[in-house]
């Protein structure tokens, strides 16, 4: 008698479990639009506001936006194991556009027709074929952050005034003239980018390094980087004892007199350094002539393809309501601190710092540089170029040119696709 | 055997030989398919057979054979160097020495630490701990950024990784060491064993079952290391201390060639299989009973 009831009290709770997961499995509605989306938000710093943001959509909307954040530098990692299963894949997404896009398309939705995209900057979508397939959520920019206390802005506007501003800085010995530090894009990354970025065609010509047709140590540009590079490492510190906090310490510290920098360096300045007497300003890199900023879209936001029509709806609705109504737009510039590629958006600039108003100038100008790396061999700064700007800092007989001609066979090595 | 025997046996063995099938017998026997595909790693893009293009490929990749030959220098700096001084240490504890179980509590402390942290506390160190040393004292021959010299950061991992496991083993030495009967010891003394003759004709073979799990322990987590190494080194500097585990991490994760970087794992896989049965068959043929 006892084991009878405990076998039918078993086969109860199981009864009972499997109804409950079948009903777990189909929580989304079928038609119209669901009631609840996931968000896996790259930007580490933007994630409170936008849970906050998430919050007010669920009051005006009544659609919950489940935010998940990232824990560091592993985003892609972790968004490729999650999109691999369906069920776990988040409803919207963002990558770097380029190669890491054009990995990941199979999972985006065609945004062409999604009633945002008319707003959408000239050139600023992430496209493929034609067809828009990711929205950028901002654009960013680079170039040489200079502490005009220290150098004026027009001693460094050429090639050779840069470089004599270095000896300059060596033969005083007060501050050094320029800081490189140690992380791939900031060691290598954002300078090579500046001499692909001068190409009249970037993206065939990474294509003809990759393939091995030009060589980048017969190129003007890069022969006059290997030749910054030089002088970079006979006149200033080692930067692979620096790191990010470091060279952005010693900008502000007035040890250092300029950085290859980005209005990203604004986070720390603003928390760190809000006392800094520093006056710092943003100019073109003077690589070879260069007399532009660098600026591109570092993100785009991109709707899963793979989830149910509904909740592609819901998506591409919450996008929508981002860029387009006034709480998503106060998020956007004010949260966020976004430099938004979006015509709808308008933007105060005199609320921005300096480093940011002179992004945003180069961007709406359009007198800008691209930014080329998001077409380089996918992982190729982190595992193959930051190595070799090793090699050069650390073995003092390797020249420019031998750097360049290293560098370029990296791009070969990396491009094979296994 | 009898049927309701069978119900016991697959009560207690059952969940774990699931458990072991589905996390590492199904993994595996995957992961070998994935090596003979051409594949990015992404489920939805195509996978293409390509039969053994992958492990032909890895034989010639010079980078894959430089960071081979930097795995097997490092594990046998490691082995030796923990095991060395696990033992030793094992042997101290265990004498009659005033402190024995402070010392013992501190020396198997660091194992508690994980590797990726102990890696960024001893980055520290190289850095900027060394650098100021070797300024205030001079000695700038030893005292420098050893991270930064392609060999001396190889180093730098070998003393990282031997400081974190000595006490682990040291734990397994001094187990066996306890293990040997009080009278044998005496009966060695009678007969006029003392020192050094005490220790190799009859502590060391009767602690061969230590030696065998410690070596074994030590050589296969050698062999693997990843956390230390991309925490202290990163691979670097200019890949000299990338190591079997870190090149495929970067082969598949950052390059995103995941059949390439299976077709590495299962090399890698046979490699540390053989050495490791090698040292247990040879170490168990070793072992004495009593």
């Amino acid at each position: 008698m006892g084991t009878h009831i405990t076998r039918k009290a078993v086969s109860a709770a199981v009864a009972t479990l499997s109804i409950l997961g079948l009903a777990g499995c189909g929580g989304s509605a079928t038609s119209g639009t669901a009631s609840t989306i996931t968000l896996f938000d790259s930007k580490v710093e933007i994630v409170d506001s936008l849970k906050a943001l998430a919050k007010e959509y669920k009051k005006e909307k009544g659609v919950t936006v489940e935010v998940w954040g990232t824990t560091g530098d592993d985003y892609i990692t972790q968004l490729k194991t999650k999109l691999t299963n369906q069920t776990t894949g988040p409803n919207i997404f963002m990558t770097g556009g380029g190669q890491e896009g054009d990995t990941l398309k199979s999972y985006m939705a065609d945004l062409t027709n999604a009633p945002f995209t008319k707003y959408i900057a000239k050139n600023k979508a992430y496209e493929v074929g034609g067809k828009v397939f990711g929205m950028p959520a901002a654009v960013e920019g680079y170039g040489l952050i200079v502490n005009t206390g220290l150098v004026s802005a027009s001693k460094v506007s050429t090639q050779s005034d840069f470089i004599s501003m270095l000896k300059q800085a060596k033969a005083d010995g007060k501050y050094t003239g320029f800081e490189l530090s140690q992380e791939s894009y900031f060691l290598i990354g954002h300078m090579l980018n500046t001499a692909f970025s001068m190409q009249s065609n970037p993206k065939q010509f990474v294509a003809d390094v990759v393939s091995g047709k030009v060589k980048l140590q017969n190129v003007k540009e890069f022969k006059e980087l290997g030749t910054i590079y030089e002088a970079i490492r006979a006149n200033t510190n080692n930067p692979l004892q620096i790191n990010y906090d470091k060279e952005i310490g010693d900008l502000m510290t007035g040890k250092t007199a300029s950085v290859n920098q980005g209005m990203w360096i604004n986070t720390m300045i603003s928390s760190d350094y809000k006392d800094s007497a520093a006056k710092l300003q943003m100019v073109p890199f003077p690589l070879d002539g260069n007399d532009k900023l660098a600026v591109g879209v570092p993100l785009y936001w991109h709707v899963n393809g793979t989830k149910s029509t509904a909740e592609q709806k819901a998506s591409i609705d919450f996008l929508n309501w981002l860029v387009t109504s006034k709480t998503g737009q106060d998020y956007i510039v004010n949260k966020f601190q976004f430099i938004p590629a979006m015509t709808n958006i308008k933007v105060d600039e005199s609320k921005m710092d300096v480093l940011a108003q002179a992004v945003y100038k180069a961007s709406n100008s359009g007198d800008n540089i691209p930014w080329v790396y998001q077409y380089w061999p996918s992982g190729i700064a982190d595992t193959y170029l930051v190595g070799t700007a090793q090699s050069f800092f650390t073995d003092k007989a390797m020249t420019g040119q031998q750097l360049m001609t290293k560098l370029s066979e990296d791009f070969v090595t990396a491009g094979v696709k296994r | 055997m009898k049927r309701k025997d069978w119900y016991w046996n697959l009560l207690f063995v059952g969940p774990t030989v699931c458990i072991f099938s589905l996390v590492v017998l199904v993994p595996f026997v995957m992961g070998i398919s994935y090596s003979f595909v051409s594949w990015d790693g992404i489920a939805a893009n195509a996978k293409r057979f390509i039969g053994f293009t992958n492990y032909v490929s890895a034989m010639s990749d010079t980078r894959f054979i430089r960071s081979a030959v930097k795995t097997f220098i490092f594990t046998a700096g490691a082995v030796v160097l923990t095991n060395a001084l696990g033992l030793i240490v094992a042997l101290l504890v265990t004498s009659k020495m005033k402190l024995a179980g402070v010392v013992r509590t501190f020396y198997f402390m660091p194992y508690l630490i994980g590797g990726l942290i102990l890696g960024y506390i001893w980055k520290f160190i190289f850095s900027d701990g060394f650098a100021i040393i070797g300024n205030v004292t001079g000695w700038k021959f030893i005292f420098f950024n050893w991270l930064l010299n392609p060999t001396f950061a190889l180093f730098a991992l070998i003393f990282v990784s031997t400081w974190q496991t000595a006490g682990y083993v040291m734990i397994i030495y001094i187990s066996g060491i306890q293990t040997i009967p009080q009278d044998l010891i005496e009966a060695a003394e009678v007969d006029g064993a003392h020192g050094w003759k005490l220790f190799w004709h009859i502590k060391f073979p009767l602690i061969m079952p230590a030696f065998t799990i410690s070596l074994f322990m030590t050589l296969s987590n050698s062999f693997k290391i990843f956390d230390t190494n991309l925490s202290l080194t990163a691979g670097g500097p200019s890949n000299a201390t990338e190591l079997f585990a870190m090149n495929i991490y970067n082969e598949i994760f950052l390059n995103g060639n995941y059949g390439y970087g299976q077709a590495k794992a299962v090399l890698f896989f046979i490699i540390v299989a053989i050495f490791t049965l090698a040292q247990v068959s040879i170490t168990k043929k070793r072992e004495v009973g009593l």
